[in-house]
């Protein structure tokens, strides 16, 4: 277990890092883009507002950096992230109503488009120059095509034309948010197509990989060795894909920030009111503090897929499991 | 069956009641088995018309140099051929173990061990599966359809190959892979069961049960082989090939595995195909041996008579080689030039170019691996000795021995006029020892 334990404190240190940097930045960024900010908002906002800003940033406090830092930590420990100015309401707040909406999605199709691709990688390399592989340039075409541009697409044609499926927002209007059936019912309806925008245009990548290692795997002893003791071909073909699957979940890390950033354009396309949407807006808004939580969050939600990976990557190889 | 069965002591005891019956007879019959890589004119012939007996409870040894065929052989007769490799014709005839008299029905008293009654359930298996076909108890290995396969496979042939580090999986526990041998060809056998056999199949070949769990890069490299192995006998199958076994390991482990390897065959009886670079290796362990050359069986002959007697120039010089411990790629020392590319085998004997016998007729026509044949006529022309009564018969037929050896080699012709030299023609161990050696000797020097 001690891989994990040093995977988890890279982690931690990692988090640091991320957190200390969205901490530095907007104090140490040339030109005090914090003070124009506040500038702009004279008159906008309230004065409690303006103080709740000045206070979050450390303008006019005259604190010691270290005593600022202190005290960023403490905030950030009991969940307060600060204001947002545009929205006039804590980030916190605002986050817990988008964030929910982002990881479902993105997790529901990323791990759609892992398991999908992984499994048809798995019949390809297995069969490898049947009919099968004429599967290879399709997927290919929808890797390269990019998300939004395959996004807008399938809006217009499969949702506004053809009305197949429902589009822009995230359920019916008009349903009570809750864990009731219609509206239960609406939200899985209404991710469709954004999420068929994730999973076609990133399943590529996991069957490819996979493909590709199941046909260098076969060749492998050990999997002529399932063949000669006589095992069902389900069991040679998971003799093989236990071994195959390690590179492909080793690259998760690696493949989740693009599947992100991806996703984060798929839900502008869909107008789905996730993260993505809210960083739109930060960012047109110059919502400072806004857009901070968002790239704390993002990051620490990276961080946390990928330190999920690595547990199923150290369940899976036990060579790993006892490296000291 | 199965409670009972597992619980009952090692095989040993009764294996040694069984074998004295069955030993000797085929077990598996390879019969102008030809292999080629790839397709067309580009093909490689890896194994050209081989034919090859292996007999109930015996070692054959099959040696020569790095590619000349000898795992693709083996992998073709038990259709693990990897790609591309493509089987172009030829048999392989198994045949299962004898019926009635040795194995009847029910428990088998006092030696009811598991392999008996085990024995005995396949055989129902098999009559039910095959509608009692007549030839139920014996089969064209290359006719045989996948689930058929399936069925033979490891439960009557397992194989234990070089590297056991690549051989086993390497996520998943030895044990595991035991046990998925057992839960795929015992269905009847519990979970419990499953595991207290496989930490059985441990303990007989001197890992501890507490290894179950363990993962193969977690073991030395001799145990891993012996895990191997382990996991090759755990169905009890009648035949064993083994390709290179040993190769991957240090000498001491080399030896160690190796004796393990005479014992188990002495307690289980299982006939191995026993695959080898290293001749020297065979001396100890193999009853018989094959020498092959560039894709084609070149001698045969019970080991004894092959390391003291061998016909073949290219034994001979195997016999006189010393291959390197490790990297058994580097051509042999002791015969000149390199093996042949199987893409460009010579004309004629694909050994001619670095004979040093070599005939006019060797870069032209094919020798035939064909039995030695049993009188030898002198050379045309020749003087008979004379000074020793019986000098013909000593000549031929007492001195190429009757005991079935065969040899690809225009020397041994009976139409040659060549007189084959003095080191391919020694006295067979195996039929002279009744002759007087200076007898022989004087009819040769002559
Ligand atoms: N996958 C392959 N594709 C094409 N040709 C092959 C392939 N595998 C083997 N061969 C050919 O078949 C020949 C015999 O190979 P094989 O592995 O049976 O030799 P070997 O006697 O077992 O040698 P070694 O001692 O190195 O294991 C090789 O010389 C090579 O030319
Ligand atoms: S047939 Fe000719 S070349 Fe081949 S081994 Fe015999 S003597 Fe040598
Ligand atoms: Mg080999």
């Amino acid at each position: 277990m001690t891989a994990l334990a040093r995977k988890i404190g890279v982690y931690i240190v990692t988090a640091w890092v991320a957190i200390t940097v969205n901490f530095l930045l907007p104090r140490l960024m040339p030109g005090n883009p914090i003070q124009t900010m506040i500038g702009k908002l004279q008159g906008r906002v309230t004065l409690q507002m303006q103080q709740a800003i000045q206070q979050q940033f450390g303008i006019g406090l005259h604190q010691s950096l270290w005593s600022q830092y202190v005290s960023y930590w403490s905030q950030l420990f009991h969940g307060n992230l600060g204001q947002s100015i545009t929205l006039s309401a804590p980030v916190s707040t605002v986050l817990g109503q988008t964030l929910p909406w982002t990881v479902g999605l993105l997790g529901a199709s990323t791990v759609l488009s892992f398991v999908l691709g992984t499994l048809a990688g798995i019949a390809l390399g297995w069969r490898r120059g049947s009919w099968l592989d004429g599967f290879l340039p399709v997927s290919t075409f929808f890797q390269a095509v990019p998300y939004f541009f395959l996004g807008t697409v399938l809006l217009l044609v499969l949702g506004s034309d053809l009305h197949w499926f429902p589009v822009l927002g995230n359920y019916a209007r008009g349903l009570t948010p809750g864990f009731n059936g219609p509206f239960l019912f609406s939200v899985v309806r209404y991710a469709e197509l954004p999420a068929a925008t994730i999973v076609l245009s990133s399943i590529a990548g996991w069957m490819l990989g996979m493909r590709n290692m199941m046909v260098t795997v076969m060749d492998e002893d050990f999997v002529l060795v399932a063949r000669a003791k006589g095992l069902p071909t389900r069991k040679v073909v998971s003799y093989a894909a236990r071994n195959a699957i390690l590179p492909s979940v080793a690259n998760f890390s690696l493949a989740i920030g693009l599947v992100v950033s991806g996703a984060l354009l798929v839900e502008l396309v869909f107008n789905y009111p996730g993260v993505g949407n809210l960083l739109l807006q930060a960012v047109l808004n110059q919502d400072y503090p806004l857009l901070q939580g968002i790239f704390l969050v993002i990051t620490l939600t990276v961080l946390g897929a990928n330190l999920i990976a690595d547990f199923i990557y150290v369940f899976l190889d036990p060579r790993v499991r006892q490296e000291a | 069956m199965s409670a009972s069965d597992v619980a009952a002591p090692a095989a040993a005891g009764n294996s040694q009641l069984e074998i004295p019956v069955q030993r000797g007879e085929p077990v598996l019959e390879i019969r102008g088995l030809c292999v080629d890589y790839g397709i067309g004119d580009e093909a490689t012939h890896a194994v050209v018309d081989a034919n090859l007996v292996l007999r109930r409870g015996e070692v054959l040894g099959l040696a020569g140099e790095s590619g000349s065929g000898k795992s693709t052989l083996a992998y073709a007769a038990t259709r693990l051929l990897r790609e591309p490799g493509l089987i172009t014709g030829g048999e392989v005839l198994f045949h299962s173990r004898p019926g009635a008299p040795s194995l009847p029905d029910g428990g088998r008293g006092a030696n009811g061990g598991r392999g008996a009654d085990k024995h005995a359930d396949k055989h129902a298996d098999k009559h039910a599966d095959k509608q009692a076909r007549p030839v139920a108890e014996s089969a064209d290995l290359l006719e045989l359809d996948e689930p058929e396969l399936q069925r033979v496979r490891w439960s009557e042939i397992s194989v234990v190959m070089q590297s056991a580090l690549n051989a086993l999986n390497p996520v998943i526990s030895i044990g595991r892979q035991i046990e998925d041998v057992l839960r795929a060809h015992r269905p009847g056998m519990g979970r419990r069961m499953r595991e207290k056999r496989a930490i059985e199949l441990l303990e007989m070949v001197g890992i501890t049960g507490d290894r179950l769990r363990s993962y193969p890069h977690e073991l030395s490299g001799g145990m891993r082989q012996r895990a191997m192995i382990a996991m090759a006998l755990a169905l009890e199958p009648q035949v064993v090939i083994m390709d290179e076994p040993t190769t991957a390991l240090d000498v001491v482990t080399q030896r160690e595995i190796l004796e393990e390897l005479i014992r188990l065959r002495d307690d289980l009886g299982f006939a191995a195909l026993f695959i080898t670079h290293d001749l020297s290796l065979l001396i100890e362990l193999a009853d018989e041996i094959a020498v092959m050359y560039a894709g084609r069986l070149v001698e045969r002959a019970k080991s004894a008579a092959l390391f003291r007697a061998p016909r073949h120039p290219y034994t001979y010089g195997l016999l006189n080689s010393f291959p390197p411990m490790h990297g058994a790629r580097t051509p042999m020392i002791g015969i000149a030039g390199a093996p042949p590319d199987l893409r460009a085998v010579p004309s004629g004997c694909a050994f001619h170019p670095r004979c040093p016998h070599a005939l006019e007729r060797c870069s032209v026509d094919v020798p035939q691996l064909v039995p030695l044949s049993p009188v030898i006529p002198p050379p045309r022309g020749a003087p008979n000795p004379g000074h020793a009564p019986n000098g013909d018969l000593l000549n031929g037929g007492l001195l190429n021995g009757a005991a079935g050896r065969e040899v690809a080699c225009w020397l041994h012709d009976p139409a040659t006029s060549v007189k084959a030299p003095e080191e391919l023609s020694r006295p067979d161990p195996v039929t002279a020892a009744v002759p007087d050696p200076g007898a022989t000797e004087g009819g040769q020097t002559s």
